[in-house]
């Protein structure tokens, strides 16, 4: 099995899957009508050999406007599925009412389940509980928990707020849920940072390298979290960070260093290669290597939650955008576990659950010594470091509409914030809706705020 | 000073055209963002197809305008021909061909075809109707090249009007946050929010919000061009440039509701299109959004001032779901009528007057 690889959309560049998580960039291709995970397909697939790889600005080229017909030419030159076959089945709507509606079945979501009970909801269950780092006795508990309280787990994905309720696609039924009750327990991704390159075959997360460790032989680690620590201690290797912004815990750099990680902060980083990584420059250090594993910083699934109603702010500390909430988990009338909030740890984020129910001693404990990077958000008060994501001056921001740092830069004049740049370049418009590239140039903006994500969070594909 | 409320693409649009005018002394005052309202909401078609005469004529000169300014923006708005195509069915109905009469009468070459000559479209829809004096464009790039050009010299602020002020009749300025902001003229571009900013007893408009939702589809190949409208459903769409088909439906909400969506809204829209169009079959619905059609009894716009107003306070608002493609040839007129104190023509049968003096427009074309 080798990694797959499939042309981008408008520049024709070789891409891949960099997460198997539903909706983002790569992760699915439709070919020849049908749908295919790529987490679990290894295609090669080439596009057409003519491709203008211009930069954005050319479109408002003058003269080109006195040729319109040339923009359908342009169009219809994109790498695009040429149909979508049928769905099967018959569709069908349900709704459901009921007193706790938990979004996301990972640890800290499955834990909250034993307290209260209710419906939860989730595209897969145990979420990161698989990690070779999960405690034995806490994977147990999990696995208990969805046997015990199965009959109140409904598979399917959450696709957001509607006007009808909360809709929820499960096979062919979408689930309309009213809940007085709501706790976003949905975990977190990885964001891939900016650097010449960043776009290669090669450069994926770390959560697709523990889930298909056989696509990467020689990886170089990339991230400021402790996760990525914990990856690279698996093989005992190089973990690069942005100079200036490290958000590991004392435990986990400890245990990284026994374990013979080496850490090096650094401020240029360059991915070569053309169907995939060869090599990688460090500070113009080369590094040999076929892949750039990143672990950037545990970024919340934001998009949920935003979309919900819930606000957020932007913490400039570890360069997330955490959704307001307090020590409990309580943002406004809802809840906020587990990488929802931020946290990665497996205990602290199964214990999040028992704080938000009334029993927060031991979760603040493990929250202080496994969590510190967090802290400074409940004090209400934090200094800024540099954005991890930071590697390169250039690099792809958007890849599904195949976007540059340069082409976002040629309108930073103007106003600096997200949602300018999605109207102005056109980043976060894509297939993946922003689930990668808002964050990234948010933290490298400093952007308060981000888009308005809108539902449905996924495509919503019915019969 | 002239203080213009809402930076929209109708307010920018009016600044730009009052900076060409070498007009220097303006303030922008916005709620919100730049283009938060229909602005950025809108599904960026034009079209010359109305059915009160008034109303063809304004769109046949905004979209020579707007044709001609798309060459100058700093962005390229994408101005398009792409034609608009009706879904007819088996019948054509009455009022459709009284509308169709018309447009013939203007030379707008309009015809009635086989639907089947549309190879995107599936067979054995009946009868359709092509308009091709219509089309597409970047509604962004509109708003953010005129953004762009006053920035550097136009100030902007940031609050919520909540009253215009006047004494001895005429403008005096405004309350912007409660505080007061002193202006010789004032032109209220603020879309559906337009009546409440003009919202005494002897300043009132007729315009209220009805909120109506637009989705997008996945990607697929280029091949929807003209705007289509099913005209039994309300159902109407068409790609962009991108590769997503985008479309609505013609329910609405009246008043100013949340800007969500309706899921059974979107899925019967979703389902529709997969019945109009070949070999889209399995595909999925990417995004969807709301925003408010600003309508007027009359379904058409209202613009310029009303003789009993303060002197200085003008309007340019109620659009009624075609404002869009409106916004560069009224932001002309706004400024020309700001600068030379003179109506044009073209505006004068939408002043705000006629709702007093019940000389209503006849349109109903709304899309």
């Amino acid at each position: 099995m080798s990694l797959p690889v499939v042309p981008s959309k408008v520049h024709g560049r070789p891409r891949s899957i960099r997460d198997c998580e539903p909706g983002l960039p790569n992760s699915e291709i439709v070919l020849n009508g049908e749908r295919v995970d790529l987490c679990s397909h290894s295609i090669s697939v080439r596009g057409s050999p003519l491709r203008l790889r211009a930069r954005r600005k050319m479109l408002h080229w003058k003269p080109l406007r006195l040729i319109p017909s040339l923009l359908e030419l342009y169009s219809s030159s994109f790498n695009l599925p040429s149909h979508y076959n049928p769905v099967g089945g018959k569709g069908e709507v349900k709704n459901l009412n009921v007193d706790w509606l938990i979004i996301g079945g990972g640890t800290a979501g499955l834990s909250l389940l034993r307290k209260v009970g209710g419906l939860l909801v989730s595209r897969e269950l145990m979420g990161d509980a698989w990690v070779p780092w999960m405690d034995p006795s806490l994977l147990s508990q999990l696995k208990e928990t969805s046997k015990s309280f199965s009959e109140h787990i409904l598979i399917g994905e959450y696709k957001g707020k509607f006007d009808e309720g909360l809709a929820i696609q499960s096979g062919q039924t979408t689930f309309v849920v009213r809940a007085k009750n709501v706790a976003f327990t949905n975990g977190s991704r990885f964001v891939p940072p900016l650097f010449p390159g960043n776009d290669l075959p090669g450069v994926a997360s770390l959560r697709l390298y523990l889930r298909n460790r056989a696509w990467f032989n020689k990886p170089v680690f990339v991230g400021s979290s402790d996760d990525i620590l914990r990856a690279a201690s698996l093989v005992g290797g190089k973990v690069i960070h942005r100079k200036g912004a490290a958000y590991f815990s004392p435990p986990a750099v400890e245990d990284a260093q026994r374990k013979g990680v080496e850490v090096i902060p650094a401020e240029q980083l360059v991915a070569h290669g053309t169907r995939r990584v060869k090599s990688v420059e460090v500070d113009r250090v080369k590094i040999e290597a076929d892949s750039i594993i990143y672990g950037t910083v545990r970024q919340p699934r934001l998009e949920a939650i935003a979309n919900f109603g819930l606000p957020y702010v932007f913490y400039s500390k570890s360069h997330v955008y955490l959704p307001k909430h307090d020590l409990m988990g309580k943002a406004g009338e809802s809840l906020v576990l587990g990488g929802a909030r931020g946290i990665s740890d497996p205990f602290t984020s199964a214990l999040s659950a028992e704080a938000a129910v009334g029993d927060p001693d031991q979760f603040l404990s493990l929250l202080r010594e496994r969590e510190p990077h967090l802290l400074d958000y409940y004090r209400g008060q934090w200094s800024s470091s540099p954005s991890p994501y930071l590697l390169g001056k250039d690099g792809y921001v958007c890849e599904c509409e195949d976007i540059t740092y340069s082409d976002v830069r040629d309108y930073m004049s103007f106003d600096q914030d997200v949602e300018f740049a999605k109207r102005a370049a056109g980043v976060c418009t894509g297939s993946c809706q922003g689930k990668h590239c808002a964050f990234m140039l948010g933290s490298i903006l400093e952007s308060a705020s981000l888009i308005t994500f809108r539902s449905p969070l996924t495509p919503l594909v019915i019969p | 000073m002239i203080v213009i409320v809402g930076a929209g693409a109708h307010g920018l649009s009016a600044a730009y055209h009052l900076l060409k005018r070498g007009v220097r002394d303006v303030t922008i005052v916005e709620a919100t963002r730049v283009g938060y309202g229909s602005s950025s909401r809108n599904v960026s078609r034009y079209r010359v197809y109305f059915n009160d005469r008034k109303n063809l004529k304004y769109a046949q000169e905004a979209m020579r305008f707007f044709s001609a300014e798309s060459k100058r923006l700093n962005l390229n708005p994408m101005f398009y021909r792409t034609g608009y195509l009706w879904v007819l069915g088996n019948t054509v109905p009455e009022g459709f061909r009284r509308s169709s009469s018309l447009w013939d009468s203007e030379g707008l070459g309009g015809k009635y075809l086989e639907c089947d000559q549309f190879p995107f479209l599936k067979t054995g829809l009946g009868n359709c109707y092509y308009g091709p004096i219509a089309g597409s464009f970047h509604h962004d790039y509109v708003t953010l090249s005129y953004y762009m050009e006053v920035k550097g010299t136009h100030r902007f602020m940031k609050g919520e009007v909540t009253k215009i002020l006047a004494s001895s009749g005429k403008v005096k300025g405004l309350l912007v946050n409660g505080v007061e902001l002193q202006a010789d003229q004032v032109l209220v571009t603020a879309g559906a929010w337009s009546s409440n900013v003009l919202s005494s007893p002897d300043l009132s408009i007729p315009v209220t919000p009805e909120r109506k939702e637009a989705y997008i589809t996945e990607d697929v190949k280029f091949r929807v061009k003209p705007l289509v409208i099913d005209l039994g459903t309300g159902v109407y769409f068409s790609h962009t440039l991108k590769g997503e088909i985008i479309g609505g439906v013609d329910k609405g909400v009246s008043g100013f509701v949340d800007f969500s969506t309706s899921l059974s809204n979107m899925m019967s829209y979703l389902r529709r299109l997969r019945e109009l169009v070949k070999g889209i079959d399995g595909i999925g619905i990417l995004r969807g959004w709301s925003g408010f059609y600003e309508m007027t009894p009359d379904r058409s716009h209202v613009m310029g001032f009303d003789p009993q107003w303060p002197e200085g306070l003008f309007v340019d608002a109620g659009y009624s779901g075609h404002g869009m493609m409106m916004a560069p040839l009224s932001g002309e007129l706004m400024a020309k009528m700001i600068t030379e104190g003179k109506v044009d023509p073209l505006a004068a049968p939408f002043t705000p007057e006629r709702f007093r003096t019940h000389k209503l427009l006849q349109e109903s074309m709304v899309i």
